[in-house]
């Protein structure tokens, strides 16, 4: 009988117990009920790993596909070791080139993707003077710009600064992601970098 | 007849944890988390090579979001005293396609 009791009692505990929570979550002040897990951190690695197996591509040469894989077993390693719970994931790569379209894309299977594209158009030489003399360069447009996309931000495009670490070539800021670059005539194909380091080639 | 009484017990005890869990643990991220969070995100996705001027790092994090601290590797930056504060950790692999892994843990204040 007293074990009954107890029984009865120890129900009654945990429906009062029950009741008590029910009563403080609904007396608490409200939070937005927004659910995250560092998902915007997350995509934002996966875009830095992707970007920098770009720049190694474009510095280097050789398989897309090996440099970012490269780097995400490294971004996995170190949030292992942070304790970072970032989901595993797979990816593909394509490189496009045609027709002076230029195009590197790293799409991941959780949607995040990268993409850095640029389009040259030839615009004609023009002669200017220098230290006395002439110098003909001939004339070229440059559109570019790099896409972020990701289901926490949609689709972010930025465009980065660009120059040339040699100094050989002049490159002129027109407008948002548009450049005027003027290669010297006599050099064949100039290379360019943006500000993360993506060699960027300018030339026919 | 016990063993519906056990049955019955033991559903208001699964009831009692998972109320209980859902109230302390599983509390949903805060707005200006989520807020601190986005800023940080796009910090990392806007720049390669802040990780790498330490000073800079900090003074760009400290004008984002009201932080604590910011600790990049094993050196802690204290920007404001706080009772409390949500750690947020973000890795910056390299720069310049090279491989130089920097940890950095900011201390979102509430």
């Amino acid at each position: 009988m007293s074990s009954r009791r107890g029984q009865f009692l120890l129900l009654g505990v945990l429906i009062l117990a029950i009741c008590l929570l029910a009563a403080l979550s609904l007396a608490r002040t409200p939070n937005p009920r927004l659910i995250s897990s560092h998902d915007w951190i997350y995509s934002a690695e996966l875009v830095h790993a992707a970007r920098l197996g770009i720049v190694k591509y474009t510095k280097i040469g050789g398989d897309l596909g090996e440099h970012v894989g490269y780097f995400l077993r490294e971004l996995y390693r170190v949030a292992g070791e942070e304790g970072l719970n970032i989901p595993p994931v797979d990816f593909s790569t394509d490189v496009s080139v045609s027709n002076f379209t230029y195009s590197y894309r790293v799409l991941f299977n959780n949607s995040v993707e990268v993409t850095i594209y640029w389009k040259l158009e030839p615009r004609g030489f023009i002669l200017i003077g220098k230290k006395g003399g002439a110098v003909l360069y001939r004339v070229w447009r440059l559109e570019y710009y790099h896409v972020y996309r990701a289901p926490q931000w949609g689709e972010i495009r930025i465009h980065p600064i660009i120059w040339d670490p040699r100094g050989k070539v002049e490159v002129i800021h027109l407008d948002r992601g548009n450049w005027r670059v003027l290669v010297p005539v006599g050099v064949d194909k100039a290379f360019l970098e943006d500000e993360y380091g993506v060699r960027i080639g300018v030339g026919a | 007849m016990r063993i519906i009484e056990a049955l019955l017990i033991s559903i208001v005890l699964i009831l009692f944890m998972y109320s209980a869990t859902t109230l302390t643990i599983r509390t949903p991220m805060s707005g200006h988390e989520i807020t601190a969070e986005r800023a940080l995100a796009w910090l990392l996705l806007r720049s390669d090579s802040i990780a790498y001027d330490e000073s800079r790092l900090v003074l760009v994090i400290a004008n984002m979001t009201p932080v604590g601290y910011v600790k990049v590797d094993d050196n802690v930056h204290h920007i404001e005293a706080s009772t409390y504060t949500y750690p947020i950790r973000l890795i910056w692999l390299g720069f310049n396609g090279t491989l130089a892994p920097r940890r950095v843990e900011v201390g979102v204040k509430p």
